[in-house]
């Protein structure tokens, strides 16, 4: 395991993680069954990183492009929020499936096998797990979202009150 | 320094009320502060009272002003002063009275009563004088000589500081302009020398407007006509003569305008009194402009000595196009400069006030460290006092555009869609910027509100707002 900084997003992503199963989330921590150690991709970090850069460029897009007069009211924000969150559910479902397509997941992570090889249970089941850890990821980028939004909604011309002043 | 302005009769308070208008829009006038006077025995007249009226909703917003170093805005600069009590000069004797009461016609001798019969007709000498003189300058030359001897104007001679000039206002078709005029001149430029600051008044700079008829009026329901509109052209010629002579003659006046029209509306007739409201007419407004030009002149122009004018100056206004409905392409270059673009600016403003205000209400221009509140839309400032002006304004423009010849500057009805395309003859420019309309409006509101000063009361902050966000507006769409 890493420092407190490269934990970071994988630490959030855990408040999510009752959506998928242990096996997944031992995979996106960069679990390498083979050594036994966390040595592969962190994927939470990759992952979060998109999500955040999207979520900066919603937030961005918001307070800066649009800047609309006639969106600028508490539900005009909570509607990019949720179309951010959206982007992430599918960002979130994207990355694990090409992951599994792209055969990125140990084998161990993924099947349970008997003596013969042959597959008794299945660990993580696909795609449903990609579309669980997508909603974890909507959850995260509406977090983000949020953070971004206190953060740099001062300097917009229009909607700089905008959810944090009720009209 | 002060600019006098004295308003003789209906066409004089219609003037003084266009240059208000003009001075609420922001139009640059060379000059600290005016101070109008209405000399009218015509207490009641609409003209009066509505111009009246909007001084006042002025006066109160220029003071709620306090125009600091730190505004850049130009609606309500120019101060307008009460100098007397109601603006108006009182004439004594003549209210409720007959003109033969007035001159006290049945004390004279035999001598004296024939003398008055060969000048005033049996109706002059039965004339009420509550409601003016009907268009009899024989009667108002009677009852004008008394203003010198009236407190106001010993008020007005007290005020006077050397610099300070002086215009009057008249029409030379009626009973009160035509007469009125050269008697306050003469009161003017032969001032007893008693009074304080006499010298500085005899030989101050003395402009002067004339109109000459510009509307006829219409038979009177019961068929009896005190003022008979055909009398107007004969009249106005008889007394240019006599100005010939008495004025321009002996140099009386530094500056002297005149302007004409041939194209006349008929207004629904009244005698005087709460009846007399006329509509606004571009002859007043261009009248108007005259004192702007007046207070523009030089010093060294507009020199006098002994009490005539070394200089004297005579002005007529001309347009580039005889149009029957005026539009600022219709003016010469200069006029245009002068008014359109605080016109424009205003009547901008108006619009947004008018159009889109409760909308804008909750955007985050109404929301800075200085809030624009409840207690601000509630308050006396703006739901009595700039509303007033705003309703007057418009109504001002729309009974212009309904007069004849028409001035017709603006499309006033709404045009969310088009809202900069108001000014007729003007394609609105582009602007970089995706939003359109009132949205853009909204925008510059929100961009210009956090950089005006908050040391500023919350009065000045708004009209400062407002100024600087239509003020950039017309220049970034090209409007003027």
């Amino acid at each position: 395991m890493g420092t407190f900084f490269e934990l970071f997003l994988g630490n959030w992503y855990c408040w999510f993680k009752s959506f998928y199963s242990d096996y997944l989330s031992q995979y996106l921590w960069g679990y390498n069954p083979v050594s036994g150690a966390y040595d592969l991709e962190l994927r939470y970090n990759t992952i979060g990183l998109y999500t955040l850069g999207i979520s900066l460029l919603m937030v961005i897009l918001y307070y800066y492009v649009i800047d609309h007069p006639r969106f600028c009211k508490w539900w005009s924000w909570l509607i990019v929020a949720l179309v951010n969150s959206a982007i992430a559910l599918f960002v979130g479902y994207y990355c694990v499936q090409s992951d599994y397509d792209a055969g990125k997941i140990p084998d161990e992570l993924l099947y349970s096998r008997d003596e013969n090889g042959e597959i008794i249970q299945y660990l993580i089941s696909i795609p449903g797990e990609c579309w669980s850890f997508g909603i974890s990821n909507m959850f995260m980028a509406f977090l983000f979202f949020i953070i971004l939004s206190f953060l740099l909604h001062w300097w917009s011309r229009v909607a700089k009150y905008s959810p944090f002043i009720k009209f | 320094m002060k600019t006098y302005v004295f308003c003789i009769g209906g066409t004089g308070a219609r003037v003084m009320k266009a240059l208000a208008m003009l001075l609420t829009t922001g139009v640059k006038i060379e000059v600290d502060e005016i101070v109008p006077i209405f000399i009218d025995p015509d207490a009641a007249a609409a003209d009066l009272t509505r111009t009246i009226s909007f001084l006042r909703d002025y006066q109160y917003i220029n003071e709620q002003l306090h125009f600091t170093s730190d505004m850049k805005n130009n609606f309500f600069k120019t101060q307008i002063s009460e100098l007397i009590p109601g603006y108006r000069l009182e004439l004594s004797n003549t209210q409720n009275n007959k003109f033969q009461q007035y001159m006290d016609f049945a004390s004279l001798d035999i001598a004296n009563q024939a003398l008055a019969y060969m000048l005033f007709s049996a109706k002059n000498l039965g004339s009420d004088m509550d409601v003016g003189f009907k268009g009899n300058p024989n009667i108002g030359s009677v009852v004008l000589n008394q203003f010198a001897q009236s407190e106001a104007f010993f008020d007005f001679a007290n005020s006077f500081r050397p610099g300070d000039r002086i215009f009057i206002v008249s029409s030379i078709f009626g009973g009160t302009g035509a007469s009125g005029f050269p008697l306050l001149l003469k009161n003017l430029r032969g001032i007893d020398m008693n009074f304080p600051n006499a010298g500085n008044i005899k030989d101050a700079a003395i402009g002067a407007i004339t109109v000459l008829p510009y509307f006829n009026l219409a038979q009177s329901t019961d068929g009896k006509n005190d003022i008979d509109s055909s009398t107007f052209i004969s009249k106005a010629k008889a007394a240019l003569e006599y100005y010939d002579k008495n004025i321009s003659g002996n140099n009386s006046l530094n500056a002297f305008y005149y302007i004409a029209d041939d194209i006349y509306d008929t207004y629904a007739y009244s005698v005087g009194g709460p009846t007399q409201a006329n509509k606004a007419h571009i002859i007043e407004l261009l009248a108007a402009l005259a004192i702007v030009d007046f207070c523009k002149m030089d010093n060294d122009i507009l020199q006098s000595s002994k009490g005539k004018a070394l200089r004297p100056i005579y002005k007529e206004f001309g347009a580039e196009a005889d149009d029957e409905e005026m539009i600022f392409s219709s003016f010469y270059g200069i006029t245009r400069k002068e008014i359109q673009r605080p016109m424009t600016e205003f009547t901008l403003f108006c619009k947004f006030l008018n159009e889109h205000l409760s909308s804008s209400q909750s955007q985050k221009w109404t929301k800075g460290k200085r809030p624009f509140d409840d207690n601000f839309f509630n308050g006396i400032f703006f739901s009595s006092h700039l509303r007033a002006v705003k309703e007057n304004y418009l109504q001002w423009l729309k009974e212009m555009a309904s007069n004849r010849r028409r001035f017709s500057p603006f499309h006033l009805e709404e045009m969310k869609k088009d809202v900069f395309g108001f000014v007729k003859g003007v394609k609105p420019g582009k602007v970089i910027n995706y939003r359109s309309n009132y949205d853009l409006f909204d925008y510059y509101l929100c961009d210009i509100e956090p950089k005006i000063s908050n040391n500023l009361s919350t009065e000045a902050r708004f009209i400062e707002l407002l100024y600087q966000t239509v003020n950039k507006l017309v220049e970034d769409k090209k409007l003027a």
